[in-house]
């Protein structure tokens, strides 16, 4: 029996994964596969990229596949030697030795850094242990801390860039709500974009800040930014606020970016004030869309968010109508978009370090539209260029999104199980318990057989066997008690395994229904081009079919008789319809739909739902492209409806028409 | 009448002798010593006493104080009484009393287990004993002081006594996943092997040690207890302690009376966690006491299941705070008001600023900073 089982050994060593840091660490003191140079302030250090990126935020935003080895990387201003040295041999070894001296400048290194598995409880331990009876240097330390935040502002990102990976947990949810939504209404995404971008544009146009209160204090703190460069020292903490509770500023990197964006613009004619405050809210609305798995790298997503600002320009302009300076920012746009990645790359590093410089050289240009464009190019870029590494940061966060949202499900689903085996192990436990008991009470009464005995037999065996075994009253009893028992618990047994079969084929069963809908929705999406489609060759056709009969006034008023209210005919016939003459209209085209092979279960209801298509079809002779975003907007269940209810109204205008050119003829 | 009450007991009586389920319920309610009594009455009953009793895995802790007129001490009277109420099946039992009735007996413990062995009653080491189940280990310490939290209450303040009688017993019962090894050294015992049998070397598990050395004041005594200390020191081991008066432990017999040893408890298993800080010498205010206990707070060990130890030094107490009293007990209610305190004044302490966590663990790296006088060593254990 034992020899058909299948054997699997597992070998796990516990002394692997310190062994293969220790190793790592020898390499880098022998400078062995060091792929990576940091310089900080005048040290410089060698290191590999992938221990870096796996100990710290901070590097592993920074250091991509992409880059090339032996790069160099120069940290922020405000991570200094004293402090990145502790904290590189603890990435190294596991270990970090706090002194007096160096617990301050660590901490503010690893809080720039983002250094992981780094509690920040210690600090809380040491900090008053070492600065117990002096209080004022550590207040010092702080204020020094403040002025070396205004020095760099790239740290700054780096550390704003952090917090939103911890506030992306927390503010990500209504973002993927908000997917969630779009897919359920079986919008295609685009439009969800759209959608957003409108919601968002108009918030813009009454007001930005009565969207979000706290934008405002942080455009007054970014027209401070015009003349001084500490300013940054004021952003940061609005950034911060606005993290706090805007779901808009669910991205305070971009938001950062933003803040530069402005900086910039404050600089320009007032007219791109408005143009320039768009992408503050794009890349904001749409980096939630795209953060989405789907686009992985750096790139494609550059793209998509220049795909969705199109959107968002397209979305508005009916609002808006298109000026100039949109249409040459479109351009550069474009021009942009087909730059290659590598100067891309340049870039970031270039916007990493030397932020401040390029702001200043933004403002250079010479006439007013070319300032502008000028301007306009420069933010644009920008915004991309910054956009690389957050991006890919931000598809980091998308991933552990995914992550959170698997961690749920494989959450929910090894819930059951773990539920089930809690209950298992429980009900062995008590199952253990009377195996033995009962085990126990074979042997206690004596009796001349196992417990295996008892229950596995068939009960005319079982009868047999107590037939031919002479047993006492008791023994008897004791041997149908245990049987009972023992048929109990496998019973028991049996029945968990079928609700977890159950609950399994339930699981599949919803797994499929899920997967039909989504097919049922695509359709649904098709079939809604398809009626457009329709619509517009039959409007067409209807156009020139009037043109060559050259009917009389008498003649189209007997065809707006009997046509159907729902060909665009009768619009064109009888402009303005009033709601009796519809109603007529109505009558007759139920009335003929009797004739057609239209069904007549519930003529009422159809009638009633007719009117309403006839209303929308009254308005589908208006430019398409409202129709179009009416018809996506809708409720999936009217528009399904609406959908039913025009295939056979196409059938039925066909029909018409070609009756009346039979007559015609 | 009769018939229906015949009848309404009957029904009970099938319920109770037949569902498990319902008996078992009703057990979850009975304390331990009453379980094993109602244990012997069937075989159902029996059972579900034994689940009942595998569930209760937790620690508790028993305390008496006040001056007594009687010759015992008080604690031991009280504890008589508390035993029946408790509802865990003590497996390692740490006692510790102040010597103001205690150490007249204990001081002339061996003459007196000597002069008359059937004078049991009269001896309260072996009281304690016969109170105590026999497989529980017993750890017996007598101080110049106790801290006590009243039993039954984590909530209610703790008390130091400095003078005057208390005591309290803290009870573990088995635990899954940590296991608690007592040990006891003197001059002749302490060796390598001695110390990896009680889990203090090459035990990669192990979380928190307390300890607690006796009379080592004494030529070679020094150099004992740095040798017990040194690899502890090196660890990244949660060890608190002290200097006490006397123990009485499971087995003193392996050396002559007045000789110097150490006590103590180890506790190993990857669920524990645990912190301490050192009140230092120079801590003379409440408010400095209590910013020193608020680093505590830091360590964020959790509060459901842990215990608080407060080692301090005799030299501390109202001495040290102007006449105030319950100063340092005070400080560490204000800041964890669910936790109990137990711990006691004694003549050193024994411990050091770390944080043994999880995944982390944080701690001086000095070789011999361990041993303090004149300070307390404030502790939070967490058992999983």
């Amino acid at each position: 029996m034992e020899s058909s089982k299948s054997f699997k050994f597992t070998f796990q060593s516990s002394v692997h994964s310190s062994h293969v840091l220790q190793c790592l660490n020898e390499q880098r003191k022998k400078d062995l596969l060091c792929d990576v140079t940091i310089v900080v302030e005048t040290q410089s250090f060698r290191a590999h990229r992938a221990v870096l990126a796996s100990c710290s935020d901070y590097f592993s935003a920074r250091v991509s596949s992409h880059t090339p080895e032996g790069t160099v990387i120069n940290l922020p201003d405000e991570v200094t030697s004293e402090g990145f040295e502790p904290l590189l041999d603890f990435a190294y070894t596991s270990k970090l030795i706090f002194t007096k001296e160096n617990v301050l400048e660590i901490r503010n290194c690893a809080s720039v850094l983002g250094f992981k598995n780094l509690d920040k409880a210690c600090f809380d331990f040491l900090l008053p242990k070492f600065f117990d009876s002096s209080r004022n240097t550590s207040k010092v330390q702080k204020k020094c801390c403040k002025t070396k935040c205004c020095k760099s502002r790239g740290a700054e990102l780096s550390l704003v860039n952090k917090d939103d990976v911890i506030d992306e947990d927390k503010s990500l949810p209504q973002p993927s709500q908000l997917q969630l939504k779009a897919k359920e209404t079986s919008c295609p995404p685009s439009v969800a974009i759209e959608d957003v971008a409108k919601g968002c544009y108009s918030g813009k146009d009454t007001d930005y800040s009565l969207l979000c209160p706290k934008y405002r204090k942080f455009q007054i703190a970014c027209g401070k930014e015009r003349s001084c460069l500490d300013v940054c020292d004021s952003t940061p903490m609005s950034l911060d606020k606005t993290d706090d509770d805007c779901p808009l500023s669910c991205l305070p990197c971009s938001s950062n970016e933003d803040c530069k964006e402005t900086f910039v613009c404050n600089k320009t004619p007032p007219i791109d004030d408005e143009d320039s405050l768009l992408p503050e809210c794009c890349p904001l609305n749409s980096g939630p869309c795209t953060g989405q798995p789907s686009f992985p790298t750096c790139n494609e997503s550059a793209h998509s968010i220049c795909d969705s600002g199109d959107l968002a320009k397209r979305g508005m302009s009916p609002h808006s109508g298109i000026d100039d300076a949109e249409r040459t920012y479109m351009e550069f746009r474009d021009d942009q978009s087909i730059e290659q990645r590598s100067t891309e790359e340049i870039e970031v590093a270039k916007q990493l370090t030397f932020w401040p410089d390029s702001c200043q050289a933004s403002p250079s240009g010479l006439g007013l539209v070319a300032k502008a464009s000028n301007c306009l190019k420069s933010w644009y870029l920008d915004p991309r260029a910054l956009e690389c590494p957050f991006m890919q940061n931000f598809g980091a966060v998308g991933a552990q999104l995914h992550d959170g949202e698997g961690g749920s499900t494989s959450q929910g689903s090894p819930y059951l199980p773990s539920n089930q085996s809690g209950e298992d192990s429980d009900s062995f436990d008590t199952e253990g318990d009377s195996e033995s008991y009962s085990s126990e009470r074979v042997c206690e009464m004596a009796l001349p057989l196992s417990v295996d005995q008892i229950v596995s037999l068939s009960r005319n065996d079982f009868q047999q066997m107590l037939k031919q075994q002479c047993l006492t009253r008791e023994q008897l009893d004791v041997v149908h008690d245990i049987r009972r028992r023992s048929k109990n618990r496998i019973a028991a047994r049996r029945c968990r395994k079928r609700k977890l079969d159950c609950i399994q084929n339930l699981e599949c069963e919803i797994e499929k229904l899920r997967s039909e809908r989504e097919k049922l929705t695509a359709e649904r999406i098709k079939l809604n081009q398809m009626k457009l489609k329709a619509w517009q060759s039959y409007s067409g056709l209807y156009e020139r079919v009037c043109a060559e009969a050259a009917l009389k006034p008498e003649q189209l008023q007997v065809l707006a008789k009997y046509s159907s209210p729902d060909c665009p005919l009768s619009a064109f016939l009888c402009p303005s319809p009033d709601s009796q003459s519809t109603a007529a209209h109505l009558s007759r085209a139920s009335d003929l739909s009797t004739h057609t092979c239209c069904s007549r279960a519930k003529p009422p209801f159809k009638s009633s739902m007719e009117n309403t298509v006839a209303q929308s079809s009254s308005q589908n002779l208006l430019p398409l492209g409202v129709v179009e975003v009416q018809s996506r907007t809708c409720p999936p269940d009217a528009s399904a409806f609406e959908k039913s209810e025009s295939c056979s109204m196409v059938n039925l205008s066909t029909d018409l028409l070609i009756s009346k050119h039979e007559t015609d003829k | 009448m009769e018939g229906d009450n015949i009848l309404g007991e009957s029904k009970a009586g099938y319920v109770l002798s037949n569902v498990a389920e319902v008996v078992e319920r009703i057990l979850t309610f009975v304390p331990t010593k009453n379980l094993f009594r109602i244990a012997s009455v069937c075989r159902l009953w029996r059972n579900c006493a034994r689940r009942v009793l595998r569930t209760r895995q937790r620690f508790t802790w028993l305390s008496a104080s006040g001056s007594s007129i009687y010759e015992e001490h008080v604690l031991l009277r009280s504890m008589a009484q508390d035993l029946e109420n408790i509802c865990l099946l003590p497996q390692t039992a740490l006692v510790m009393v102040n010597h103001e009735n205690f150490s007249g007996s204990v001081s002339n413990r061996h003459r007196k287990a000597r002069r008359c062995e059937e004078e049991v009653e009269s001896d309260p080491v072996k009281k304690l004993k016969r109170l105590l189940p026999r497989s529980c280990d017993i750890l017996g310490i007598v101080t110049p002081g106790i801290v006590v939290t009243p039993s039954g209450s984590p909530n209610s303040p703790p008390q130091e006594h400095e003078e005057g009688e208390a005591g309290y017993s803290l009870l573990f019962s088995a635990m899954d996943g940590i296991t608690i090894r007592p040990f006891h050294f003197c001059k002749k015992t302490l060796s390598e092997t001695a110390m990896e049998e009680a889990g203090l070397i090459n035990n990669p598990d192990l979380k928190v040690v307390l300890l607690f050395d006796y009379d080592t004041y004494k030529s070679g005594g020094g150099r004992f207890l740095k040798k017990l200390l040194e690899p502890l020191s090196q660890s990244n081991v949660l060890i608190v302690g002290g200097q006490v008066e006397d123990v009485f432990s499971i087995n003193t017999s392996c050396c002559s009376p007045g000789s110097f040893g150490a006590v103590g408890l180890t506790f190993s298993g990857s669920k524990i966690q645990g912190a301490s800080v050192l009140i230092e010498q120079g801590i003379n205010s409440p408010k400095a006491a209590e910013a020193t206990i608020q680093r505590l707070k830091a360590a964020n060990i959790p509060e459901k299941n842990t215990m608080g130890f407060m080692f301090a030094c005799v030299g501390r107490g109202h001495n040290m705070y102007n006449d105030q009293r319950n100063v340092e007990a005070d400080a560490f209610r204000k800041i964890f008001s669910n936790i109990p305190l137990l711990g006691f004044f004694g003549n050193g302490e024994i411990g050091c600023d770390r944080i043994v966590k999880e995944n982390y663990t944080l701690s001086e790296t000095d070789a011999d900073g361990l041993q303090h006088s004149f300070t307390t060593v404030m502790s939070l254990v967490h058992f999983g």
